[in-house]
Protein backbone atom coordinates (compact mmCIF):
# COMPACT_ATOMS: atom_id res chain seq x y z
CA UNK A 1 0.00 0.00 0.00
CA UNK A 2 2.83 2.40 0.89
CA UNK A 3 4.56 1.58 -2.37
CA UNK A 4 1.36 2.30 -4.27
CA UNK A 5 0.85 5.62 -2.52
CA UNK A 6 4.37 6.69 -3.35
CA UNK A 7 3.92 5.63 -6.95
CA UNK A 8 0.71 7.65 -7.20
CA UNK A 9 2.41 10.71 -5.73
CA UNK A 10 5.38 10.37 -8.09
CA UNK A 11 3.18 9.96 -11.17
CA UNK A 12 0.91 12.79 -10.14
CA UNK A 13 3.71 15.35 -10.10
CA UNK A 14 5.29 14.05 -13.26
CA UNK A 15 1.96 14.00 -15.11
CA UNK A 16 1.49 17.71 -14.49
CA UNK A 17 5.01 18.46 -15.63
CA UNK A 18 4.58 16.38 -18.79
CA UNK A 19 1.20 17.88 -19.63
CA UNK A 20 2.53 21.42 -19.21
CA UNK A 21 5.54 20.57 -21.38
CA UNK A 22 3.35 19.09 -24.11
CA UNK A 23 1.06 22.12 -24.14
CA UNK A 24 4.02 24.51 -24.20
CA UNK A 25 4.88 23.19 -27.67
CA UNK A 26 1.79 24.86 -29.08
CA UNK A 27 -2.00 24.83 -29.14
CA UNK A 28 -3.27 21.34 -28.58
CA UNK A 29 -6.49 19.41 -28.10
CA UNK A 30 -7.09 17.20 -25.05
CA UNK A 31 -7.19 13.90 -26.93
CA UNK A 32 -3.95 14.83 -28.72
CA UNK A 33 -2.38 15.38 -25.32
CA UNK A 34 -3.46 11.83 -24.45
CA UNK A 35 -1.90 10.58 -27.67
CA UNK A 36 1.37 12.33 -26.79
CA UNK A 37 1.30 10.87 -23.29
CA UNK A 38 0.66 7.41 -24.73
CA UNK A 39 3.63 7.87 -27.01
CA UNK A 40 5.66 8.76 -23.93
CA UNK A 41 4.33 5.58 -22.31
CA UNK A 42 2.78 7.49 -19.46
CA UNK A 43 -0.47 5.60 -19.22
CA UNK A 44 -3.50 7.68 -18.40
CA UNK A 45 -7.13 7.59 -19.38
CA UNK A 46 -8.79 10.72 -20.73
CA UNK A 47 -10.93 11.07 -17.64
CA UNK A 48 -7.88 11.86 -15.52
CA UNK A 49 -6.76 14.62 -17.83
CA UNK A 50 -9.81 16.89 -17.71
CA UNK A 51 -9.67 17.65 -13.98
CA UNK A 52 -5.96 18.33 -14.30
CA UNK A 53 -6.43 20.70 -17.26
CA UNK A 54 -9.24 22.52 -15.48
CA UNK A 55 -7.10 22.98 -12.39
CA UNK A 56 -4.12 24.25 -14.38
CA UNK A 57 -6.40 26.60 -16.29
CA UNK A 58 -7.99 27.96 -13.11
CA UNK A 59 -4.53 28.62 -11.69
CA UNK A 60 -3.81 30.72 -14.75
CA UNK A 61 -1.19 28.41 -16.25
CA UNK A 62 -3.30 27.55 -19.27
CA UNK A 63 -5.85 29.25 -21.43
CA UNK A 64 -8.10 27.77 -24.05
CA UNK A 65 -10.02 28.77 -27.12
CA UNK A 66 -12.97 27.12 -28.81
CA UNK A 67 -12.47 25.87 -32.33
CA UNK A 68 -14.96 24.40 -34.75
CA UNK A 69 -14.55 20.75 -35.47
CA UNK A 70 -15.54 18.70 -38.49
CA UNK A 71 -16.73 15.90 -36.26
CA UNK A 72 -18.96 16.74 -33.37
CA UNK A 73 -19.04 19.73 -31.05
CA UNK A 74 -16.49 22.56 -31.01
CA UNK A 75 -13.21 21.64 -29.34
CA UNK A 76 -11.29 23.29 -26.54
CA UNK A 77 -7.73 23.94 -27.62
CA UNK A 78 -5.34 24.56 -24.76
CA UNK A 79 -2.50 27.00 -24.81
CA UNK A 80 0.14 27.83 -22.23
CA UNK A 81 0.14 31.31 -20.67
CA UNK A 82 3.05 33.54 -19.65
CA UNK A 83 2.58 32.43 -16.09
CA UNK A 84 2.46 28.81 -17.23
CA UNK A 85 5.77 29.22 -19.03
CA UNK A 86 7.25 30.75 -15.91
CA UNK A 87 6.05 27.82 -13.81
CA UNK A 88 7.32 25.39 -16.45
CA UNK A 89 10.82 26.89 -16.27
CA UNK A 90 10.81 26.51 -12.53
CA UNK A 91 9.65 22.93 -12.90
CA UNK A 92 12.46 22.32 -15.41
CA UNK A 93 14.96 23.40 -12.78
CA UNK A 94 13.32 21.33 -10.09
CA UNK A 95 13.31 18.35 -12.43
CA UNK A 96 17.02 18.71 -13.08
CA UNK A 97 17.65 18.86 -9.36
CA UNK A 98 15.49 15.80 -8.86
CA UNK A 99 17.21 13.86 -11.62
CA UNK A 100 20.57 14.71 -10.09
CA UNK A 101 19.32 13.77 -6.61
CA UNK A 102 17.91 10.47 -7.78
CA UNK A 103 20.91 9.58 -9.91
CA UNK A 104 23.29 10.34 -7.09
CA UNK A 105 21.26 8.39 -4.59
CA UNK A 106 20.68 5.44 -6.86
CA UNK A 107 24.27 5.32 -8.20
CA UNK A 108 26.17 2.33 -6.85
CA UNK A 109 23.15 0.98 -5.11
CA UNK A 110 23.29 -2.34 -6.89
CA UNK A 111 26.97 -2.96 -6.20
CA UNK A 112 26.92 -3.73 -2.48
CA UNK A 113 23.80 -5.82 -2.99
CA UNK A 114 25.56 -7.96 -5.54
CA UNK A 115 28.50 -8.46 -3.25
CA UNK A 116 26.42 -9.27 -0.23
CA UNK A 117 23.18 -10.75 -1.38
CA UNK A 118 20.68 -11.07 1.42
CA UNK B 1 -34.52 -5.42 -33.96
CA UNK B 2 -33.59 -3.09 -31.12
CA UNK B 3 -35.28 -0.22 -29.45
CA UNK B 4 -33.37 3.05 -29.60
CA UNK B 5 -33.47 6.07 -27.39
CA UNK B 6 -32.77 9.63 -28.47
CA UNK B 7 -30.38 11.48 -26.22
CA UNK B 8 -28.74 14.83 -26.45
CA UNK B 9 -25.23 15.50 -25.22
CA UNK B 10 -24.40 19.19 -25.18
CA UNK B 11 -27.10 19.86 -27.76
CA UNK B 12 -26.01 17.19 -30.21
CA UNK B 13 -28.60 14.51 -30.83
CA UNK B 14 -27.71 10.82 -30.85
CA UNK B 15 -29.73 7.70 -31.32
CA UNK B 16 -28.57 5.11 -28.87
CA UNK B 17 -29.60 1.52 -28.24
CA UNK B 18 -31.54 1.02 -25.04
CA UNK B 19 -28.95 -1.31 -23.52
CA UNK B 20 -26.12 1.05 -24.41
CA UNK B 21 -28.06 3.93 -22.92
CA UNK B 22 -28.37 2.16 -19.56
CA UNK B 23 -24.61 1.58 -19.46
CA UNK B 24 -23.81 5.14 -20.46
CA UNK B 25 -26.25 6.52 -17.93
CA UNK B 26 -24.81 4.60 -15.01
CA UNK B 27 -21.31 5.57 -16.16
CA UNK B 28 -22.20 9.26 -16.19
CA UNK B 29 -23.81 8.97 -12.77
CA UNK B 30 -20.62 7.39 -11.42
CA UNK B 31 -18.56 10.19 -12.87
CA UNK B 32 -20.87 12.85 -11.51
CA UNK B 33 -20.65 11.30 -8.06
CA UNK B 34 -16.88 11.10 -8.33
CA UNK B 35 -16.40 14.75 -9.20
CA UNK B 36 -19.22 16.03 -7.02
CA UNK B 37 -16.85 16.96 -4.23
CA UNK B 38 -14.23 18.66 -6.39
CA UNK B 39 -14.27 22.26 -7.43
CA UNK B 40 -15.22 23.09 -11.01
CA UNK B 41 -17.05 19.78 -11.29
CA UNK B 42 -19.39 21.36 -13.83
CA UNK B 43 -16.61 22.32 -16.16
CA UNK B 44 -14.92 18.93 -15.88
CA UNK B 45 -18.20 17.13 -16.55
CA UNK B 46 -18.87 19.40 -19.50
CA UNK B 47 -15.43 18.59 -20.95
CA UNK B 48 -16.04 14.89 -20.50
CA UNK B 49 -19.50 15.07 -22.03
CA UNK B 50 -18.17 17.06 -24.95
CA UNK B 51 -15.49 14.50 -25.57
CA UNK B 52 -17.98 11.65 -25.37
CA UNK B 53 -20.19 13.47 -27.87
CA UNK B 54 -17.21 13.87 -30.15
CA UNK B 55 -16.25 10.22 -29.91
CA UNK B 56 -19.83 9.22 -30.70
CA UNK B 57 -19.84 11.49 -33.74
CA UNK B 58 -16.61 9.88 -34.91
CA UNK B 59 -18.10 6.42 -34.45
CA UNK B 60 -21.14 7.38 -36.49
CA UNK B 61 -19.08 8.88 -39.28
CA UNK B 62 -16.58 6.04 -39.40
CA UNK B 63 -19.12 3.26 -39.15
CA UNK B 64 -21.53 4.94 -41.56
CA UNK B 65 -24.35 4.09 -39.19
CA UNK B 66 -26.99 5.99 -37.30
CA UNK B 67 -27.19 4.34 -33.94
CA UNK B 68 -24.71 4.13 -31.06
CA UNK B 69 -24.35 0.51 -29.98
CA UNK B 70 -23.31 -1.02 -26.67
CA UNK B 71 -19.91 -1.80 -28.15
CA UNK B 72 -19.37 1.88 -28.94
CA UNK B 73 -20.25 2.88 -25.41
CA UNK B 74 -17.86 0.29 -23.97
CA UNK B 75 -15.15 1.55 -26.25
CA UNK B 76 -15.72 5.14 -25.18
CA UNK B 77 -15.71 4.19 -21.51
CA UNK B 78 -12.48 2.27 -21.99
CA UNK B 79 -10.85 5.28 -23.56
CA UNK B 80 -12.22 7.72 -21.02
CA UNK B 81 -11.49 5.41 -18.10
CA UNK B 82 -13.80 4.52 -15.25
CA UNK B 83 -13.95 6.17 -11.88
CA UNK B 84 -11.65 3.47 -10.52
CA UNK B 85 -9.03 4.40 -13.10
CA UNK B 86 -9.21 7.99 -11.95
CA UNK B 87 -8.54 6.86 -8.42
CA UNK B 88 -5.54 4.81 -9.39
CA UNK B 89 -3.79 7.26 -11.66
CA UNK B 90 -3.95 10.82 -10.47
CA UNK B 91 -7.06 12.02 -8.83
CA UNK B 92 -8.28 15.40 -7.89
CA UNK B 93 -8.95 15.36 -4.22
CA UNK B 94 -9.52 18.18 -1.87
CA UNK B 95 -7.85 16.45 1.02
CA UNK B 96 -5.86 13.43 2.00
CA UNK B 97 -8.72 12.05 4.06
CA UNK B 98 -11.00 12.06 1.09
CA UNK B 99 -8.62 9.84 -0.78
CA UNK B 100 -8.53 7.36 2.04
CA UNK B 101 -12.31 7.41 2.02
CA UNK B 102 -12.66 6.76 -1.65
CA UNK B 103 -10.09 4.01 -1.58
CA UNK B 104 -11.81 2.33 1.30
CA UNK B 105 -15.16 2.52 -0.40
CA UNK B 106 -13.67 1.33 -3.68
CA UNK B 107 -12.41 -1.74 -1.86
CA UNK B 108 -15.72 -2.24 -0.16
CA UNK B 109 -17.54 -2.23 -3.47
CA UNK B 110 -15.90 -5.37 -4.69
CA UNK B 111 -17.90 -6.32 -7.71
CA UNK B 112 -19.13 -9.73 -8.67
CA UNK B 113 -18.27 -10.20 -12.31
CA UNK B 114 -17.60 -13.03 -14.67
CA UNK B 115 -13.92 -13.54 -15.23
CA UNK B 116 -13.10 -13.89 -18.93
CA UNK B 117 -9.47 -14.81 -18.23
CA UNK B 118 -10.21 -18.00 -16.33
CA UNK B 119 -13.31 -19.71 -17.54
CA UNK B 120 -14.72 -23.08 -18.44
CA UNK B 121 -18.27 -22.10 -19.31
CA UNK B 122 -19.06 -18.49 -18.55
CA UNK B 123 -16.41 -17.59 -16.00
CA UNK B 124 -19.05 -17.60 -13.26
CA UNK B 125 -17.10 -19.82 -10.88
CA UNK B 126 -13.82 -17.96 -11.12
CA UNK B 127 -15.73 -14.69 -10.71
CA UNK B 128 -17.39 -16.06 -7.58
CA UNK B 129 -14.01 -17.29 -6.39
CA UNK B 130 -12.49 -13.86 -6.81
CA UNK B 131 -15.42 -12.34 -4.97
CA UNK B 132 -15.24 -14.63 -1.96
CA UNK B 133 -11.47 -15.02 -2.00
CA UNK B 134 -11.58 -18.70 -2.88
CA UNK B 135 -9.75 -20.54 -5.59
CA UNK B 136 -11.91 -21.07 -8.65
CA UNK B 137 -11.50 -24.85 -8.48
CA UNK B 138 -13.21 -25.06 -5.07
CA UNK B 139 -16.17 -23.05 -6.31
CA UNK B 140 -16.37 -25.36 -9.30
CA UNK B 141 -16.37 -28.42 -7.05
CA UNK B 142 -19.15 -26.90 -4.91
CA UNK B 143 -21.19 -26.23 -8.03
CA UNK B 144 -20.59 -29.75 -9.29
CA UNK B 145 -21.86 -31.11 -5.96
CA UNK B 146 -24.99 -28.98 -6.25
CA UNK B 147 -25.64 -30.34 -9.74
CA UNK B 148 -26.57 -33.63 -8.12
CA UNK B 149 -29.17 -32.01 -5.88
CA UNK B 150 -31.98 -32.03 -8.40
CA UNK B 151 -30.03 -29.73 -10.69
CA UNK B 152 -29.98 -26.84 -8.21
CA UNK B 153 -26.43 -26.04 -9.27
CA UNK B 154 -27.48 -25.83 -12.87
CA UNK B 155 -30.30 -23.41 -12.10
CA UNK B 156 -28.11 -21.26 -9.89
CA UNK B 157 -25.37 -21.25 -12.51
CA UNK B 158 -27.76 -20.19 -15.24
CA UNK B 159 -29.17 -17.39 -13.09
CA UNK B 160 -25.71 -16.16 -12.13
CA UNK B 161 -24.52 -16.29 -15.72
CA UNK B 162 -27.36 -13.99 -16.70
CA UNK B 163 -27.01 -11.70 -13.72
CA UNK B 164 -23.24 -11.31 -13.45
CA UNK B 165 -21.72 -8.86 -15.92
CA UNK B 166 -18.53 -9.78 -17.76
CA UNK B 167 -15.39 -8.02 -16.56
CA UNK B 168 -14.23 -6.26 -19.71
CA UNK B 169 -11.97 -3.38 -18.82
CA UNK B 170 -8.90 -3.25 -16.64
CA UNK B 171 -10.86 -1.42 -13.96
CA UNK B 172 -13.59 -4.06 -14.07
CA UNK B 173 -11.05 -6.75 -13.42
CA UNK B 174 -9.55 -4.76 -10.56
CA UNK B 175 -13.02 -4.24 -9.12
CA UNK B 176 -13.66 -7.93 -9.49
CA UNK B 177 -10.57 -8.87 -7.51
CA UNK B 178 -11.04 -5.90 -5.20
CA UNK B 179 -8.06 -4.43 -3.46
CA UNK B 180 -8.36 -4.64 0.26
CA UNK B 181 -6.97 -1.40 1.68
CA UNK B 182 -10.01 -0.92 3.88
CA UNK B 183 -9.51 0.12 7.49
CA UNK B 184 -7.07 2.68 6.15
CA UNK B 185 -8.78 5.35 8.18
CA UNK B 186 -8.74 3.23 11.24
CA UNK B 187 -5.07 2.39 10.89
CA UNK B 188 -4.16 5.96 10.10
CA UNK B 189 -5.85 7.45 13.14
CA UNK B 190 -4.37 4.70 15.27
CA UNK B 191 -0.87 5.50 14.07
CA UNK B 192 -1.37 9.21 14.62
CA UNK B 193 -2.47 8.51 18.14
CA UNK B 194 0.61 6.44 18.80
CA UNK B 195 2.90 9.05 17.35
CA UNK B 196 1.93 11.42 20.13
CA UNK B 197 3.07 8.77 22.62
CA UNK B 198 6.58 7.79 23.65
CA UNK B 199 8.94 7.30 20.71
CA UNK B 200 10.23 4.17 22.43
CA UNK B 201 6.97 2.61 21.56
CA UNK B 202 7.73 2.83 17.87
CA UNK B 203 8.62 -0.80 17.57
CA UNK B 204 5.66 -1.92 19.56
CA UNK B 205 3.60 0.47 17.50
CA UNK B 206 4.33 -1.24 14.25
CA UNK B 207 3.64 -4.63 15.80
CA UNK B 208 0.37 -3.45 17.32
CA UNK B 209 -0.64 -1.71 14.14
CA UNK B 210 -0.01 -4.91 12.25
CA UNK B 211 -2.01 -6.86 14.82
CA UNK B 212 -4.94 -4.46 14.86
CA UNK B 213 -5.17 -4.19 11.14
CA UNK B 214 -5.10 -7.96 10.96
CA UNK B 215 -7.77 -8.32 13.63
CA UNK B 216 -9.86 -5.56 12.13
CA UNK B 217 -9.58 -7.14 8.74
CA UNK B 218 -10.45 -10.49 10.17
CA UNK B 219 -13.54 -9.26 12.04
CA UNK B 220 -14.64 -7.22 9.08
CA UNK B 221 -14.23 -10.19 6.76
CA UNK B 222 -15.97 -12.51 9.19
CA UNK B 223 -18.93 -10.15 9.52
CA UNK B 224 -19.17 -9.79 5.79
CA UNK B 225 -18.90 -13.53 5.29
CA UNK B 226 -21.64 -14.11 7.87
CA UNK B 227 -23.94 -11.61 6.17
CA UNK B 228 -23.19 -13.17 2.83
CA UNK B 229 -23.89 -16.68 4.09
CA UNK B 230 -27.27 -15.55 5.43
CA UNK B 231 -27.94 -13.73 2.20
CA UNK B 232 -27.13 -16.80 0.15
CA UNK B 233 -29.30 -18.94 2.42
CA UNK B 234 -32.23 -16.57 1.82
CA UNK B 235 -31.43 -16.63 -1.88
CA UNK B 236 -31.51 -20.41 -2.05
CA UNK B 237 -34.63 -20.49 0.13
CA UNK B 238 -36.42 -18.10 -2.24
CA UNK B 239 -35.32 -20.03 -5.31
CA UNK B 240 -36.47 -23.32 -3.79
CA UNK B 241 -39.80 -21.82 -2.72
CA UNK B 242 -40.46 -20.56 -6.21
CA UNK B 243 -39.47 -23.91 -7.67
CA UNK B 244 -41.74 -25.68 -5.16
CA UNK B 245 -44.63 -23.39 -5.97
CA UNK B 246 -44.21 -24.06 -9.68
CA UNK B 247 -44.10 -27.81 -9.17
CA UNK B 248 -47.12 -27.59 -6.86
CA UNK B 249 -49.02 -25.50 -9.38
CA UNK B 250 -48.35 -27.98 -12.19
CA UNK B 251 -49.34 -30.85 -9.89
CA UNK B 252 -52.62 -29.26 -8.86
CA UNK B 253 -53.47 -28.33 -12.43
CA UNK B 254 -52.98 -31.90 -13.61
CA UNK B 255 -55.16 -32.92 -10.66
CA UNK B 256 -57.88 -30.54 -11.77
CA UNK B 257 -57.63 -31.80 -15.34
CA UNK B 258 -58.49 -35.21 -14.01
CA UNK B 259 -55.18 -37.02 -14.33
CA UNK B 260 -54.60 -39.71 -11.82
CA UNK B 261 -52.82 -38.12 -8.92
CA UNK B 262 -53.31 -37.45 -5.29
CA UNK B 263 -52.87 -33.71 -5.52
CA UNK B 264 -56.16 -31.92 -5.27
CA UNK B 265 -56.20 -28.42 -3.93
CA UNK B 266 -59.10 -28.15 -1.48
CA UNK B 267 -61.94 -26.15 -2.92
CA UNK B 268 -60.95 -26.33 -6.56
CA UNK B 269 -63.38 -29.14 -7.22
CA UNK B 270 -66.15 -26.67 -6.54
CA UNK B 271 -65.11 -24.55 -9.55
CA UNK B 272 -65.36 -25.32 -13.26
CA UNK B 273 -62.09 -26.62 -14.74
CA UNK B 274 -60.89 -23.48 -16.48
CA UNK B 275 -61.64 -21.34 -13.42
CA UNK B 276 -59.84 -23.80 -11.18
CA UNK B 277 -56.74 -23.58 -13.39
CA UNK B 278 -56.91 -19.80 -13.42
CA UNK B 279 -57.29 -19.77 -9.64
CA UNK B 280 -54.29 -22.04 -9.19
CA UNK B 281 -52.09 -19.99 -11.52
CA UNK B 282 -53.17 -16.76 -9.83
CA UNK B 283 -52.48 -18.24 -6.42
CA UNK B 284 -49.04 -19.39 -7.45
CA UNK B 285 -48.20 -15.99 -8.89
CA UNK B 286 -49.54 -14.18 -5.83
CA UNK B 287 -47.13 -16.10 -3.62
CA UNK B 288 -44.22 -16.47 -6.03
CA UNK B 289 -43.87 -12.84 -7.07
CA UNK B 290 -43.04 -11.52 -3.56
CA UNK B 291 -40.48 -14.33 -3.26
CA UNK B 292 -39.07 -13.40 -6.65
CA UNK B 293 -38.83 -9.79 -5.48
CA UNK B 294 -36.99 -10.90 -2.36
CA UNK B 295 -34.69 -13.01 -4.52
CA UNK B 296 -33.99 -10.02 -6.73
CA UNK B 297 -33.28 -7.76 -3.75
CA UNK B 298 -30.89 -10.32 -2.26
CA UNK B 299 -29.11 -10.66 -5.59
CA UNK B 300 -28.78 -6.90 -5.78
CA UNK B 301 -27.49 -6.62 -2.22
CA UNK B 302 -25.07 -9.49 -2.52
CA UNK B 303 -23.73 -9.02 -5.99
CA UNK B 304 -24.46 -5.37 -6.74
CA UNK B 305 -26.30 -6.27 -9.88
CA UNK B 306 -28.17 -3.82 -12.02
CA UNK B 307 -31.60 -2.62 -10.90
CA UNK B 308 -34.59 -4.14 -12.63
CA UNK B 309 -35.95 -2.56 -15.76
CA UNK B 310 -38.82 -0.21 -14.86
CA UNK B 311 -41.22 -1.87 -17.29
CA UNK B 312 -40.48 -5.31 -15.93
CA UNK B 313 -40.98 -4.23 -12.32
CA UNK B 314 -44.22 -2.39 -13.15
CA UNK B 315 -45.40 -5.43 -15.07
CA UNK B 316 -44.65 -7.65 -12.10
CA UNK B 317 -46.56 -5.31 -9.78
CA UNK B 318 -49.56 -5.35 -12.08
CA UNK B 319 -49.43 -9.15 -12.38
CA UNK B 320 -49.21 -9.53 -8.65
CA UNK B 321 -52.14 -7.25 -7.92
CA UNK B 322 -54.22 -8.94 -10.62
CA UNK B 323 -53.47 -12.36 -9.24
CA UNK B 324 -54.27 -11.34 -5.68
CA UNK B 325 -57.61 -9.98 -6.88
CA UNK B 326 -58.19 -13.17 -8.88
CA UNK B 327 -57.45 -15.32 -5.84
CA UNK B 328 -59.92 -13.37 -3.73
CA UNK B 329 -62.52 -13.59 -6.50
CA UNK B 330 -62.14 -17.33 -6.98
CA UNK B 331 -62.14 -17.94 -3.23
CA UNK B 332 -65.46 -16.17 -2.99
CA UNK B 333 -66.75 -18.13 -5.98
CA UNK B 334 -65.68 -21.36 -4.33
CA UNK B 335 -67.17 -20.35 -1.02
CA UNK B 336 -70.49 -19.64 -2.75
CA UNK B 337 -70.71 -23.30 -3.73
CA UNK B 338 -70.63 -24.32 -0.11
CA UNK B 339 -73.23 -21.86 0.96
CA UNK B 340 -76.28 -24.04 1.65
CA UNK B 341 -78.65 -23.30 4.39
CA UNK B 342 -79.99 -26.20 6.40
CA UNK B 343 -81.66 -26.52 9.71
CA UNK B 344 -81.87 -29.50 11.93
CA UNK B 345 -84.82 -29.74 14.18
CA UNK B 346 -84.72 -32.23 16.96
CA UNK B 347 -87.54 -32.71 19.38
CA UNK B 348 -86.96 -34.69 22.47
CA UNK B 349 -89.40 -35.71 25.13
CA UNK B 350 -87.90 -34.88 28.51
CA UNK B 351 -88.91 -36.62 31.70
CA UNK B 352 -90.07 -33.35 33.24
CA UNK B 353 -92.91 -34.53 35.46
CA UNK B 354 -90.67 -36.33 37.98
CA UNK B 355 -88.40 -33.32 38.39
CA UNK B 356 -91.32 -30.96 38.83
CA UNK B 357 -92.92 -33.06 41.51
CA UNK B 358 -89.56 -33.10 43.29
CA UNK B 359 -89.37 -29.28 43.37
CA UNK B 360 -92.94 -28.95 44.51
CA UNK B 361 -92.25 -31.13 47.45
CA UNK B 362 -89.29 -28.99 48.51
CA UNK B 363 -91.31 -25.79 48.23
Amino acid sequence: MIAENTQIQMRKGILEYCVLSIISKGEIYASDIIAELKRAELLVVEGTLYPLLTRLKNNGLLSYSWKESTSGPPRKYYQITEEGLHVLHRLDETWKELVYAVETSVAGRNKPNEEQPQ
Amino acid sequence: MNKTIIININSIVFHIEEEAYEVLRSYMIDIKKHFAKTQDSEEILMDIENRIAEMFSEKIQQGKKEVISLEDVHHVIEQMGTVNDFDIEAEETTSQEHRYDSQASAAFHKKLMRNPDDKILGGVCSGLGAYFGLEAKWVRIIFLCFFFFAGTGFMLYAVLWVVMPLAVTRADKLAMKGEMPNLQNFKKSFEEELQSLDPHLSKAKSEIAKGTSFCGNFICKLGKLFAQVIGIAVLIFCAMTILGLLIGCVGFITGVLGYQNEMVFPGTEALPTYQAILALVAGTLAIAIPFAALLHIMLRLLFKTKPMNTYVSLGLWATWITSVIAVIFFSLMGAQEYKESSTIKVEKELAVSAALSFFRKRC
